[in-house]
């Protein structure tokens, strides 16, 4: 079963739509063969694909963890700590991975990829990214796409 | 007689702000107020001097839980006002788009949003961690219906492949057909979900509400059909603006609407039920009967269990469509532009959803108006609270405050999206 990345965010916030720019970005490029590419503002569908067993990519903006514009390959059990998930998703990233973790164990959980792109923060009512994390687009997509040809990363069981 | 008030503070939500007041005297509820303090959004001063086919797409974005509603009720009144009908399979993938919208909405707060008010839970996660099966189950079901807005709107949330006068493509056979194992999986859980939540204790509580909703000749609504009541409402959904009246109140952002002369009323899916029983279906009507379901219920707390009947109605009719679909020859109908006035009601998971259109002869949006679900049953929420005044003045404080919680969900507004919503401050004063 192939991979899927998930692009997460909000277009009306500003720099939060980073997330769906990737995903976009990757559809236009991806390869035939290449992962499934999903987008959405709603984190609970990440435990739809926790139910399929799928090796899941996710990609969103983050606050903190480094400047604006950087892409950080990130562990599920760093959300909630040093980095700060976006809430303007319908469910949290942070909240689907607690739930997913009581639906169906910690391993699925951390055998996630996540890729964030450290934003400033998100704006409410403003379409487009600033410059700094428009230019990080590719560079996620370019990680997103090498981590989903890739076993996932820290499978526990 | 001292008096009590209960004063909710910031509701903290996804879709919007409000509190809670409620002022007791002895056991009696002398004052509820639900304020939504978000703040206005301006849909309708925006689409001003818009081309009235993107109102499709911009009232969409008023809602990321029921853009389908949005989408419906402004094509549907777009083409009132340009004489325009859609019908045949264009018609019927309209009414799978609504299957899908219902199915992921219902679902989601049955389960996820209002469950955890009866089995005693603060949230969503203390549920799963005792119902584990039933969450991921109810998840499964919500995934069909997704689906089902995926292929059919190009995405799940916002979808961008309607347009007024159909849709920008339509599907073809076997990519609907690959929706139905899915959907029938789907049927099965929400027949279990629903027999789960059948076993729930409901508070004991009615009022004689005037229910309101579309009602079609031959089918449960979505798009089309009269607007009536269970006090006598029959009307064209044309005639809307001169029975039913929107206003301003100070404590909400929201508008509080009124039927002229009576007052408040209620419309989602008790208002369905009730009205429309008879369209539901073999399947549907056996599942309201084997959980003693009948139109007569004025308990809205029971809303739960409609919730569940028409998730099943819903994705019943969704295989039915799908197995009979045959491709449209043009995927949308031609339009003409021309000065009118356009009107339309469509049943969106939460109740009626009214849209009006004034175009000029270009096609451009002179004035619009938009009556959603939730503000058509604010005040009918505030009476629920007002009567609920006795059970609330003998429970304490943090038990009152879920309670009242409790009440404001059974609505499904969009305020209620998180399941603990409420903080409770008791002030006393003689």
């Amino acid at each position: 079963m192939h991979a899927v990345v998930v692009g997460l965010g909000q277009d009306a916030a500003g720099d939060d739509g980073v997330g769906l720019a990737v995903a976009r970005l990757l559809r236009a490029q991806a390869p035939v063969d290449g992962p499934e590419i999903r987008e959405s503002t709603d984190a609970s569908l990440l435990l739809t694909l926790l139910d399929d067993g799928r090796h899941i990519v996710v990609v969103d903006a983050v606050v903190g963890g480094g400047e604006p514009g950087d892409v950080l390959q990130l562990s599920p059990g760093a959300l909630g700590d040093a980095i700060t998930p976006l809430s303007s998703h319908g469910v949290a990233v942070k909240s689907a991975l607690d739930l997913g973790r009581i639906l169906h164990g910690d391993g699925p959980v951390d055998a996630i990829d996540l890729v964030g792109i450290v934003i400033d923060r998100p704006d409410a009512m403003r379409a487009g990214l600033s410059a700094p994390v428009a230019s990080a687009v590719a560079r996620a997509a370019s990680m997103a796409l090498r981590l989903a040809s890739l076993p996932a990363s820290n499978p526990k069981e | 007689m001292a008096t009590k008030t209960i004063e909710v503070g910031t509701l903290a939500r996804v879709e919007g702000e409000g509190a809670l007041t409620l002022v007791l005297d002895g056991d009696e509820v002398v004052d509820a107020k639900l304020r939504l303090f978000e703040p206005p959004r301006l849909f309708e001063a925006m689409l001003r001097g818009r081309a009235a086919v993107e109102a499709p797409d911009i009232t969409a974005r008023i809602c990321g839980i029921c853009p389908v509603a949005y989408e419906m009720s402004a094509c549907h009144a777009v083409e009132d006002a340009l004489g325009v009908r859609v019908e045949g399979s264009l018609r019927e993938l309209r009414r799978l788009l609504y299957c899908g919208e219902w199915i992921e909405s219902h679902i989601l707060h049955m389960v996820m949003l209002h469950a955890p008010d009866f089995c005693g839970y603060p949230d969503a996660m203390t549920l799963a961690k005792h119902h584990p099966e039933r969450v991921k189950g109810s998840l499964r079901v919500k995934k069909a219906g997704n689906a089902i807005v995926a292929r059919l709107g190009g995405r799940e949330i916002h979808p961008v492949n309607v347009k007024v006068g159909g849709f920008y493509r339509a599907p073809s056979r076997n990519e609907l057909e690959a929706l139905l194992p899915d959907l029938r999986a789907a049927l099965e859980e929400a027949e279990e979900t629903l027999s789960w939540v059948s076993t729930f204790a409901f508070p004991t509580f009615e009022r004689d509400y005037e229910l309101v909703s579309l009602r079609h000749p031959s089918e449960y609504p979505m798009n089309e059909g009269r607007l009536v009541s269970t006090k006598g409402l029959d009307i064209d959904v044309r005639d809307y603006g001169q029975h039913i009246h929107e206003e301003q109140v100070a404590h909400s952002t929201a508008l509080h609407a009124r039927i002229l002369a009576r007052g408040s009323y209620q419309c989602g899916p008790m208002a369905r039920f009730t009205l429309n029983h008879d369209k539901l279906g073999p399947r549907a009507t056996a599942a309201a009967a084997r959980v003693g379901l009948t139109p007569d219920n004025r308990n809205p707390f029971r809303m739960l269990l409609v919730r569940g009947v028409e998730t099943i109605y819903a994705l019943g009719e969704a295989i039915r469509i799908i197995e009979s679909y045959t491709p449209p020859p043009e995927a949308s109908v031609p339009l003409t532009m021309r000065a009118g006035e356009g009107h339309a009601i469509t049943e969106a998971p939460r109740g009626i959803l009214y849209h009006r259109y004034r175009l000029n002869e270009e096609g451009i949006i002179e004035d619009a108006q938009i009556a959603p679900p939730t503000s058509q049953n604010q005040r009918g929420i505030e009476e629920d609270l007002l009567a609920l005044g006795p059970m609330l003045a003998k429970l304490p404080l943090d038990e009152a405050t879920r309670r009242a919680e409790h009440a404001i969900r059974n609505y499904d507004p969009c305020i209620s999206c998180s399941t603990h919503f409420l903080t409770l401050r008791f002030e006393e004063r003689s």
